[in-house]
């Protein structure tokens, strides 16, 4: 299970999900290099929504994920049990199959996407 | 370079109202017409600040449609749109207009009308401004980016939840005094956390509401103020900083710090030539309660972690060392979108004045600030006013 990531060839910064641009740095930096990843990193922050909006469920766990490579993706989270999710834990991500960022605590090696 | 002047002001109250958008925009346009006697003057410009209002209302072509209604064709008119900080990029366009010669008066009006909506459409049209990849795809909306920035904040420089809790307790105290504010009762600081759980860890009582109203300012050369007869009575513009921060949240190197703002305040001092420390009062946005202790600090009234330690001593209340949201700010006073960073520009524009409303005066302040958020912390326009 990876997830794709870019690269920029001048700062090295990542980015998800992949640009051509370098946001930090520009047009003048080049394309910037495309990579999987294995999706590794740890919680910065997150939160439990109450109020989504129409067509998604309340409560809504949303995970913001500091991947080892660098870079922060939002996903979303299990709302069935949220008391493990702290600031710096262990995270996991992975993309669903509708294309959405997925978040998992890295402990539970047996969950696997649908 | 040109001296550019504030002669006059005028505001709509804030609330759910039954006036159509273009009464609102009216209404509040004649009283700053008045205030700066130009009744009969020649408008070059009219700016209209509004975030969405063909979504909110129905009502399109509004620039045009408002300098017909207040009489003022020919006027060149144009509506500005850079999200919730549309009013304030409507009075930065009106600022380079004067200073670049292109125009002697221009009148900037922002108007919201947002209640004509359920609140779930509402939400759908305010959720636009976030990004639709990275955010809204996922059920994100501003006020769950709020909180991921809030829990980041708390966990950072140990934030507590009833400390937060002063931020709206404040805004309400204010309001209360304020006969334009959305909401004019004061609220005790249990009712806070207590509210209703909107993102985990921000309530109800975190949240800036959504309202209608409108605001207007003149804006005037030297010259024209002088025709006018305004020249003691204008406030005039110091500065104006406007930048743009990555649009997803997940893209920002800093989770606790909007760095458009501290762009935006950078710019705008510099222009100044003046300090965070020379400023006397100022109107901060404070969309969610947390983003008044960021504010404070991105604009550099403090250093990062510690604006709490300025309310708690009372410094950003009125006859503190530096008030902050003097008529209730997003929270109390109300935020129609469009029209928040006019409003903004009006009230301490009368603070400078001093004819700020009973029991909110600051005592003689000579240079007063305000920052306009734009997005969800993103796209900030900072002003910078002076006597």
């Amino acid at each position: 299970m990876t997830i794709d990531i870019s690269k920029c060839k001048r700062c090295g910064r990542a980015v998800v999900p992949p640009r051509d641009i370098c946001p930090y740095c520009g047009p003048g930096a080049g394309e910037t290099i495309h990579l999987a990843v294995a999706g590794e990193g740890k919680v910065a922050s997150y939160t439990v929504s109450y109020m989504p909006p129409e067509g998604f469920n309340s409560p809504l766990l949303l995970v913001l994920v500091e991947l080892s490579e660098g870079g922060m993706v939002l996903c979303l989270g299990d709302t069935e049990d949220t008391s493990h999710v702290r600031i710096g834990g262990a995270a996991s991500v992975y993309v669903d199959r509708e294309g959405r960022y997925r978040y998992t605590p890295q402990a539970s090696e047996g969950h696997r996407p649908e | 370079m040109e001296q550019v002047y504030v002669t006059g002001v005028g505001m709509t109250k804030f609330g759910t109202l039954d006036e159509t958008i273009t009464e609102l925009a009216k209404s509040a346009a004649l009283e700053a017409i008045r205030d700066s006697n130009a009744l009969d003057a020649k408008f070059d410009y009219v700016l209209v600040g509004s975030q969405n209002p063909d979504e909110f209302t129905g009502v399109g072509h509004l620039s045009t449609l408002i300098t017909d209604h207040l009489g003022l064709v020919p006027a060149g008119a144009t509506r500005v749109e850079t999200g919730p900080s549309a009013g304030s990029s409507a009075f930065e366009e009106a600022v380079a207009l004067v200073k670049s010669g292109l125009a002697q008066l221009v009148l900037v009006i922002g108007v919201e009308k947002m209640s004509g909506i359920d609140r779930g459409a509402a939400s759908k049209i305010l959720a636009k401004m976030i990004s639709i990849d990275s955010e809204a795809k996922l059920g994100g909306t501003p006020a769950a980016l709020a909180a991921l920035v809030a829990r980041r904040y708390m966990h950072d420089y140990g934030l507590s939840r009833d400390d937060l809790s002063l931020i709206p307790v404040k805004a309400h105290k204010n309001g209360a005094k304020n006969p334009l504010a959305h909401f004019r009762e004061e609220i005790a600081l249990e009712k806070v956390s207590a509210s209703k759980m909107v993102a985990d860890p921000l309530t109800l009582y975190d949240c800036s509401p959504t309202s209608d109203g409108a605001a207007s300012v003149i804006v005037a050369s030297s010259k024209a103020a002088k025709t006018l007869g305004r020249t003691d009575d204008s406030v005039k513009v110091l500065a104006v900083g406007h930048a743009t921060d990555y649009h997803a949240v997940q893209h920002r190197p800093c989770l606790t710090s909007l760095n458009a703002t501290v762009s935006a305040a950078g710019k705008a001092f510099k222009m100044a030539r003046l300090r965070p420390e020379d400023i006397d009062v100022c109107e901060l946005h404070d969309a969610f309660s947390i983003l008044e202790l960021i504010d404070m600090e991105d604009v550099g009234l403090v250093k990062p972690g510690h604006a709490i330690d300025l309310v708690k001593q009372g410094e950003t209340a009125i006859g503190g060392r530096i008030p902050v949201n003097t008529t209730g700010g997003l929270k109390a006073r109300g935020h129609p979108t469009g029209a928040t960073g006019v409003a903004q520009i009006r009230d301490v524009a009368l603070q400078i004045r001093g004819k700020a409303p009973a029991g909110l005066q600051v005592k003689s302040p000579e240079f007063a600030l305000t920052h306009n958020i734009g997005g969800f912390g993103n796209n900030m326009v900072v002003c910078i006013f002076g006597r």
